[in-house]
C-alpha cells in the first residue's frame, strides 16, 4: 500500500506532499522523502553505483526503512517524485508505472 | 560488540599443553604462538596438576539450558587437544629409580587423558653430546603407547633448536587437528543418529561441532553447523516448555544472537557481504515479530537494538578488508538490496531507535512495577545470570555453600527492570546517533545526517540538556529553511522555542516564536498530529496562537491564562527587547523593509520623495507605534508615529532632534505592502543611503530592521515557493524593478568665476604670464585653495623630459615657476600665512576670504622651454559657508589651451673674402653634398653672417646680438670680429629677417673647432596699443643659439685676383693672379686661362710654374675689355701637382664692371686698395 506520494522541486523544495496514514506517521513520512533525497542526489552523482542505467528515469528502490520501502522517480526538470510504500515486497514494474502515470499528471 | 566475551568474538585457537621440564616451556610457547595458525600453549610444570585440570564434572543428566555460558572458554583455555610430556634424557637413560618415576608419570598421564581423547605427544629433552640410546626410547614409546613419529627429541642446543621447535609444531598442529576433527565427527554422529533426548541438545551439538570446525578452521562445516544450530533453535520458539514464557524467550534469542553473531562473522570474514546483508535481514526479519510479553516488551527492544548495533560494528570494522558495497552486486536471487543497506550507519540509525523504542517501553514497564508492585520484597538482589547463556537464577546461600535456584517469570521481570532502571539509555542513543552522523557526513548524505542531528537534539531535550540539544536543532532548521521544508522546520522551531523558553533566554524565544508565526504553514498542508512539536501541530491556527502569546508578552496586556511557563519572562522598562533583521536573516518574514528613492541623483537641498514599504508574513495584522527611519547621514533620519496612537500635535508638543512625520495608520496585514512616502532632503553631497528602519511595537519592543533595495530585493526563502498574491512595494512597478535605498546627492553649483586671461602664444624663453581672477557672484569663499595642473595637449602626463632627449639641459619642456599675487594687496602680508607650493607642473594656492561679490586674482608666471601646446586646468575648491573642516566644499574647474612658440629662428652661414679663394683640401676630398662642417681656412678671414628671422606672430624689438664663448677656450683658438652688439631698437615685424656680420679668424688648426654661442637678446614690442594688455614680464628675453662647430685647416695655396675695381672700354689694365705657396715645399702649379669674348689678354695662355716655398708667383695679363658692362675676365683654373687639386676662382670673384667711358674722378690708387672689411651682403 502507497503511504505517502511527494513531488520534490529541483532545489529540493517540496511541492507537494500527501501521506495516506494517519497523523502520528505524517511527519515521520516527511523525514523519510526528506533522506531520500539524499540517496536520489547519491545515484545522481555516482551512476555507476545505481543498478538501472543512466537515462532511467525510474530510480528504483532507494531504501528501506524499518516499516517503509521509499522509491524514486527524477523527471528531466529534475523534479522528483518519491513514493512510499507499506509493502516490502513490491513489483518494480508496479511503481514504475504508479511513477509514470504520476508524471504525466504532473506534466 | 564489546559486550561479547572474548571467546565468542575472536575465532577460536587450539589449546596444546606442555608438561614437565618446564625450563623449556618459554621457548615452545612462544614459538608455537608465532605458527600460523598460531596454537596456544598451556604449560604446566609437573604431571599433577595437568591430572587436576583433566578431571571431568559430572554432568547432570538433562541439561536445563542450551549452551553452557563456560563451555567456549573452558575448549580454548582449559583443555588442551594434545599433551605433549617431556622427559629428560638424563631421567629417561639415567638410574633405574629415575626410570620407574618417568613410567610412573607417564601412565598417570594416561589415565587422566583417556577420558577425554587428548592426544599425546612425547618429547625427551637432550644435551648437547650425549649418546642415545634407542632401546631406551622404544621403551618409552611403548609404554606410553604412541606412534614413533609422535616421539621427538628437543635439542635446546641454539644449532638444533631450530630444527627441534619446526618438527614439534608440525605434530601439534597434526594430533591437534585430529583431536579436533574426531571430537567434531564424535558429536555429528550423534546428531545424525538423532541420538539426543531433547530438541536443547541438537542445539547444543551442532553448536560444538561448528566450534571444533572453528578449531580445524574448516569455516564451511561451521557456517554450515551454526545455521543449523540457528534454525533446530528458531522451531523451539513454540515448542521448548523448559522455562516459563518470558525466560524462554529470553533464553531462545540470546543464543539466537551469538548463533547469529557467528554466521555474521563467518560470512564477513569470508568476504560474502552480500551473504551477510541477507542474512541479517532474515534474522531480524525472523525474531521482529517475536515481541514477547507487554511488561519485557523493552527487552525485546533493547535485543533488536542490540542486533543492529552488533552488525553496524561488524559492517564497520569488516568495511577496511571488505571490498565496497558499490562493487558488490546488489540483486541476489529473492531479495533486493540497496547500497544503503551496506552502510554502517543505516545500522546504527536502526539501533538508535530500537534503543528508543525500549527506552520508551521501559520507562512504561518502571512506572507499571511501581504501580503495583510498590510492596516490592527486593528479591531481585538475589537473583544472578545462571550457568547456561541466557538464564537468570536465585543464588541461595546456605552458609559456605551456594545453589542455584530457577525463579519465576515475575521475578525475572522485576529483576529485568531492575536492572534497567540502572542504564541511562539517553547517552547510548546519543552516542550511536552521533557515531551515525558522522557516518552520513562522511558519505555528504547531509539529510540523513540531519535527520540524526535531530534525533541527538531531541534526546538532549528530553534529558534537558537545552544548550546542546539547541546547537544541534540549529544546524537542522537551517538546513530545512534552506530547502523549504516548512512542516519539518515547524517542528524543529517548535523544540528551540521551548528550549529557549526552558533556558529563560526571552529574545531568543520572540524571536523562534515570531519565526513561527511567519511560516507559510496553511490549512491545506498542515498535520494534525500530536507529536509534531512540543508548541502543536503545523497549522494556520497555531500560528495565530504564537502570534498572540507574543503580542501579549510584549504589550501590556494581561497574559491569557493557556501561556503557562512563560511566567518568568518580563519586558519592562530595565529589560527592553530589540530584535535585529538583516538581510539573511530567518526573520525577513516577519518584516521585510524595502525602501526606494524616487530619484536616483538628487541636488543637494532640494527635497525628493521616498518610499518606505514594509511586509509581514505574520497570519494576523501589526499595529506599529512608530518607524524610525535611519540614513547614513544622521541629520536627514526622520521619525513616523501612528497618528492613531500619538496625534502629531502631541509629538510635536515634545522635544526631538529628528523631523517628526505622522502617518494615518501604521497596521501591517498579512502580505500586503504597507506603503508610506515621504521628502528627503539632504544637504550634503554624496551617497545618501536608507540604513534601516526601526520599528516600535508597544513601550518596550521594537525591530530593527536592514533597509533592502527593492531592485535588488531577494523573495522571502519560504515563501516564495507557496501560492500567494504577489505585491510591489511600490505603486510605480517601474520603481520596483529598478528601486535603490541609496541615492547621490550632487554638490551644489558653483557661483563663483575663474576667469583666466591669457592672450595669444606663449614665446619660448620669456615668462609668460596668465592673469587668473575668481569673481564672487553668490557666494562667499571661505578656505579656498586653487590648484593649477600643467597638463600635455597631445597627452602622456606631464613634462618631463623624453628619453629621446637625454641631453635636454631643462628638466621640464614647460615650467610653472610661480604665482605673482594680486596686484593690488600687498604680497607680504597676504601670503605669509597662506599655503603656496609650486612644482614644474603643479601648484597650490590658498585663496583669501571673499565675501559675496568681491573678487581676487594672481597671475601664473610660466615658462616654456620648448615650442609646444600645454592644457592649463585650474581648479578652485572652496567652502561656501564657513571655515569649518567637514563643512560641503565647492569646486570650479577652468581649463585654457595655450600654444607655446619659437619667437626667432637663427641661422648663420660663412663666407669667404672677396678674390682671395685658399685651397683647401678637405673641401675638394670630400664629396660635395657630405659637407659636414664648413671649413675655414687656418689664420685667413672668413665672414660668418647670422640672419634672426621673426617666426612668431608678434612684433619683437631686439636689442642685442653677440658670439659668446660657451667655454673658455674660444679666445685662443679663433678670433671674433663684429661692430656693437647693441644693436639699437631693431623692429623685427613677423616674418622679417635681421642679420648680422661677423669676421672670424681661426687661429687654431683644429677638425672640430667651437665658435661659441650666438646670444640673442629681444624682447616683445610694445606697441601703443599693445601695453593695456600685459601678457609677459616687460623683460629681456635671451635666446641662445649654438653655432655649428668648424673644420680649420692650413690651406697650401692662396690664390688671390687683383684687378681695378672698374675697367673702360678700351682702356687696357694689368690683372694678376698671385699665387702664394704657404708651405714648406716647393709647389708645381699647373695654370691655364679661359678665353673670354670680351676682352683682349696678353700673357701665358697655359703652363707650369714651381713656387718657392712661402713665398709668392705673379701671373700677370695686360687686358684690354671689348664690352661694356658687368664682364666675366678669362676665368684662370689651376691644378697643384703635388695634391692633385684644381681649382678655379669664383665666378663672382672674377667679374669686373666695364665702364663705357672714362668716369670724371680720380682713379689713382685702385689697384692698391683690396677688400677687407665686413661689409653686409644681401
Amino acid at each position: 500500500m502507497i503511504v505517502c506520494v511527494a513531488v520534490v522541486g529541483h532545489q529540493n523544495n517540496p511541492l507537494y506532499i500527501q501521506s495516506f496514514t494517519d497523523a502520528d506517521d505524517a511527519l515521520k513520512l516527511h523525514h523519510i522523502v526528506h533522506c531520500s533525497l539524499d540517496v536520489v542526489d547519491e545515484r545522481v552523482n555516482n551512476p555507476k553505483k545505481s543498478g538501472p542505467t543512466l537515462n532511467e528515469t525510474f530510480l528504483g528502490l532507494l531504501y528501506p526503512t524499518e516499516n517503509y520501502n521509499v522509491y524514486g522517480y527524477l523527471t528531466n526538470t529534475k523534479v522528483k517524485f518519491i513514493l512510499v510504500t507499506t509493502d516490502l515486497d513490491v513489483r518494480d514494474a508496479d511503481v514504475r508505472n504508479a511513477h509514470h502515470k504520476q508524471n504525466q499528471h504532473h506534466v | 560488540m564489546e559486550e561479547y566475551p572474548e571467546e565468542l568474538r575472536s575465532p577460536p585457537v587450539a589449546l596444546v599443553s606442555l608438561v614437565g621440564c618446564s625450563e623449556q616451556h618459554g621457548a615452545i610457547t612462544t614459538h608455537l604462538l608465532s605458527q600460523q595458525p598460531p596454537i596456544n600453549t598451556l604449560a604446566l610444570p609437573d604431571f599433577s596438576k595437568l591430572t587436576h585440570l583433566l578431571q571431568q564434572s559430572s554432568s547432570s543428566s538433562s541439561p536445563v539450558g542450551f549452551l553452557k555460558k563456560d563451555w567456549l572458554v573452558k575448549h580454548r583455555t582449559k583443555i588442551p587437544a594434545v599433551v605433549a610430556a617431556l622427559f629428560s634424557w638424563d631421567h629417561v637413560s639415567g638410574d633405574p629409580a629415575q626410570w620407574v618415576q618417568v613410567c610412573s608419570d607417564l601412565d598417570d598421564l594416561k589415565a587422566a587423558i583417556r577420558p577425554r581423547n587428548t592426544k599425546l605427544l612425547l618429547l625427551v629433552v637432550v644435551g648437547k653430546s650425549e649418546g642415545i640410546s634407542e632401546d631406551r626410547l622404544i621403551a618409552l614409546r611403548k609404554r606410553a603407547e604412541v606412534d614413533s613419529k609422535y616421539l621427538l627429541l628437543y635439542n635446546p642446543d641454539p644449532s638444533q633448536l631450530d630444527n627441534s621447535l619446526q618438527r614439534l609444531s608440525a605434530s601439534f598442529a597434526e594430533l591437534g587437528a585430529t583431536f579436533y576433527k574426531e571430537e567434531g565427527r564424535r558429536i555429528k554422529a550423534r546428531i545424525e543418529n538423532k541420538n539426543f533426548s531433547t530438541r536443547d541438545l541438537q542445539v547444543r551439538y551442532c553448536f560444538k561441532v561448528a566450534v571444533y570446525a572453528e578449531f580445524r578452521r574448516d569455516w564451511a562445516e561451521a557456517l554450515r553447523f551454526y545455521e543449523d544450530a540457528y534454525h533446530a533453535l528458531r522451531e523451539m520458539v513454540g515448542t521448548s516448555t523448559r522455562l516459563p514464557p518470558i525466560q524462554r524467550l529470553f533464553e531462545i534469542k540470546a543464543v539466537a544472537e551469538q548463533l547469529h553473531f557467528k554466521i555474521c562473522a563467518l560470512f564477513l570474514h569470508g568476504g560474502k557481504l552480500n551473504e551477510a546483508v541477507t542474512w541479517f535481514s532474515q534474522h531480524v526479519g525472523s525474531y521482529k515479530s517475536l515481541v514477547g510479553a507487554p511488561e519485557v516488551i523493552f527487552l525485546h527492544w533493547e535485543w533488536l537494538s542490540r542486533q543492529f548495533l552488533v552488525f553496524a560494528e561488524l559492517l564497520d570494522s569488516s568495511s577496511a578488508t571488505l571490498p565496497s558495497a558499490s562493487s558488490q552486486p546488489l540483486d541476489t536471487a529473492d531479495q533486493l538490496l540497496t547500497e544503503w543497506e551496506f552502510h554502517p550507519a543505516y545500522y546504527y540509525q536502526s539501533a538508535a531507535q530500537y534503543l528508543k523504542e525500549k527506552k520508551s517501553a521501559l520507562e512504561l514497564a518502571v512506572s507499571n512495577a511501581e504501580t503495583f508492585n510498590e510492596n516490592d520484597d527486593g528479591c531481585a538482589e538475589y537473583v544472578v545470570p545462571s550457568l547456561y547463556i541466557g538464564q537468570f537464577s536465585r543464588l541461595l546461600e546456605q552458609g559456605d555453600d551456594s545453589a542455584m535456584q530457577s525463579i519465576t517469570d515475575d521475578e525475572f521481570t522485576r529483576y529485568v527492570i531492575a536492572e534497567g532502571k540502572r542504564f541511562q539509555d539517553s547517552f547510548e542513543i546519543i552516542a550511536l546517533l552521533r557515531k551515525c552522523n558522522e557516518l552520513y557526513s562522511n558519505r555528504k548524505a547531509q539529510r540523513m545526517g540531519s535527520l540524526c542531528a535531530f534525533q541527538i537534539a531531541r534526546e538532549y531535550f528530553s534529558l534537558g540538556d537545552y544548550s546542546n540539544a539547541k546547537q544541534f536543532f540549529d544546524g537542522v532548521a537551517n538546513l530545512y529553511r534552506q530547502e523549504g521544508w516548512v512542516t519539518l522546520l515547524w517542528e524543529v522551531l517548535g523544540y528551540l522555542r521551548e528550549c529557549s523558553r526552558k533556558q529563560g533566554a526571552i529574545k531568543e524565544f520572540v524571536e523562534f516564536s515570531l519565526q513561527m508565526a511567519a511560516l507559510p504553514v496553511s490549512i491545506v498542508d498542515s498535520i494534525q498530529s500530536s507529536k509534531c512539536s512540543p508548541v502543536g501541530p503545523a497549522s494556520l491556527e497555531q500560528r495565530e496562537l504564537i502570534y498572540r502569546e507574543i503580542f501579549a508578552l510584549i504589550s501590556r496586556e494581561a497574559r491569557p491564562e493557556s501561556f503557562n511557563g512563560l511566567g518568568d519572562f518580563k519586558v519592562t522598562g530595565d529589560n527592553t527587547l530589540h530584535l535585529e533583521i538583516d538581510l539573511v536573516s530567518p526573520l525577513r518574514s516577519v518584516l521585510l523593509a524595502s525602501v526606494a528613492f524616487h530619484e536616483q541623483i538628487i541636488k543637494s537641498g532640494v527635497s525628493s520623495l521616498i518610499t518606505i514599504s514594509l511586509l509581514s508574513q505574520l497570519p494576523l495584522s501589526i499595529e506599529i507605534d512608530q518607524l524610525e527611519v535611519q540614513f547614513n547621514q544622521s541629520q536627514c533620519n526622520f521619525i513616523i508615529t501612528n497618528a492613531q496612537i500619538h496625534p502629531l500635535e502631541a509629538v510635536q508638543g515634545e522635544q526631538h532632534d529628528h523631523r517628526m512625520e505622522s502617518a494615518p495608520s501604521l497596521a501591517l496585514v498579512t502580505n500586503k505592502w504597507l506603503r508610506l512616502t515621504y521628502d528627503i532632503k539632504s544637504e550634503q553631497s554624496g551617497k545618501l543611503e536608507c540604513i534601516s528602519i526601526i520599528a516600535k511595537m508597544g513601550p518596550h519592543f521594537t525591530i530593527c530592521c536592514r533597509a533592502e533595495s527593492p531592485a535588488s530585493m531577494d523573495d522571502l526563502p519560504l515563501w516564495k515557493f507557496e501560492n500567494c498574491v504577489e505585491t510591489f512595494p511600490t505603486k510605480d512597478p517601474a520603481l520596483s524593478f529598478s528601486g535603490q535605498k541609496a541615492a547621490h546627492v550632487e554638490e551644489p553649483d558653483p557661483q563663483v568665476d575663474v576667469t583666466l586671461g591669457a592672450s595669444g602664444p606663449a614665446l619660448v624663453g620669456e615668462r609668460f604670464l596668465i592673469p587668473v581672477t575668481i569673481t564672487s557672484r553668490g557666494h562667499a569663499i571661505h578656505a579656498g585653495e586653487m590648484k593649477i595642473n600643467l597638463v600635455d595637449v597631445k597627452g602622456g602626463g606631464l613634462f618631463s623630459p623624453r628619453e629621446s632627449e637625454p641631453l635636454s639641459l631643462e628638466t621640464h619642456h614647460v615650467e610653472l615657476l610661480g604665482i605673482v599675487g594680486p596686484e593690488l594687496e600687498d604680497e607680504s602680508q597676504k601670503f605669509s600665512d597662506k599655503i603656496m607650493k609650486i612644482q614644474q607642473s603643479f601648484g597650490l594656492v590658498s585663496v583669501p576670504s571673499l565675501k559675496i561679490g568681491e573678487s581676487w586674482s594672481c597671475k601664473l608666471e610660466i615658462m616654456w622651454h620648448r615650442p609646444k601646446p600645454i592644457m592649463l586646468f585650474v581648479s578652485l575648491s572652496y567652502s561656501p559657508i564657513s571655515y569649518e573642516s567637514n563643512s560641503q566644499k565647492v569646486d570650479v574647474h577652468k581649463t585654457l589651451q595655450i600654444e607655446g612658440k619659437d619667437a626667432v629662428s637663427v641661422c648663420q652661414h660663412f663666407m669667404l673674402p672677396f678674390r682671395r679663394d685658399s685651397l683647401l683640401l678637405s673641401k675638394i676630398k670630400l664629396a660635395p653634398d657630405s659637407n659636414q662642417f664648413s671649413s675655414l681656412a687656418l689664420h685667413e678671414s672668413t665672414v660668418l653672417v647670422v640672419s634672426v628671422k621673426n617666426c612668431c606672430e608678434v612684433t619683437l624689438q631686439l636689442l642685442s646680438m653677440a658670439i659668446k664663448a660657451d667655454d673658455g677656450g674660444t679666445e685662443r683658438s679663433c678670433s671674433i670680429q663684429h661692430g656693437n652688439e647693441d644693436l639699437g631698437t631693431a623692429v623685427l615685424v613677423p616674418g622679417e629677417e635681421f642679420k648680422k656680420v661677423f669676421s672670424v679668424i681661426p687661429n687654431l688648426d683644429s677638425s672640430k673647432l667651437r665658435l661659441g654661442v650666438v646670444h640673442l637678446k629681444w624682447r616683445r614690442h610694445c606697441g601703443i596699443e599693445d601695453k593695456s594688455s600685459l601678457a609677459a614680464i616687460d623683460s629681456e628675453v635671451v635666446t641662445e643659439y649654438k653655432l655649428p662647430d668648424v673644420h680649420v685647416e692650413l690651406p697650401p695655396i692662396i690664390v688671390t685676383l687683383e684687378c681695378p675695381p672698374y675697367a673702360i672700354l678700351g682702356d687696357p689694365f694689368i690683372y694678376h693672379v698671385k699665387i702664394r705657396n704657404q708651405t714648406e715645399l716647393l709647389q708645381e702649379v699647373k695654370f691655364s686661362s679661359a678665353d673670354s669674348h670680351s676682352f683682349m689678354l696678353s700673357g701665358s695662355h697655359s703652363d707650369t710654374v714651381f713656387v718657392l716655398p712661402r713665398s709668392e708667383h705673379f701671373l700677370c695679363y695686360k687686358v684690354v675689355p671689348l664690352v661694356s658692362g658687368l664682364q666675366q675676365l678669362p676665368r684662370i683654373s689651376l691644378t697643384s701637382v703635388k695634391y692633385s687639386a684644381r681649382f678655379q676662382p669664383s665666378i663672382a670673384s672674377s667679374n669686373v664692371f666695364v665702364l663705357p667711358s672714362k668716369l670724371h674722378c680720380k682713379t689713382a690708387g685702385i689697384k692698391e686698395k683690396r677688400v677687407e672689411g665686413p661689409t653686409v651682403a644681401d
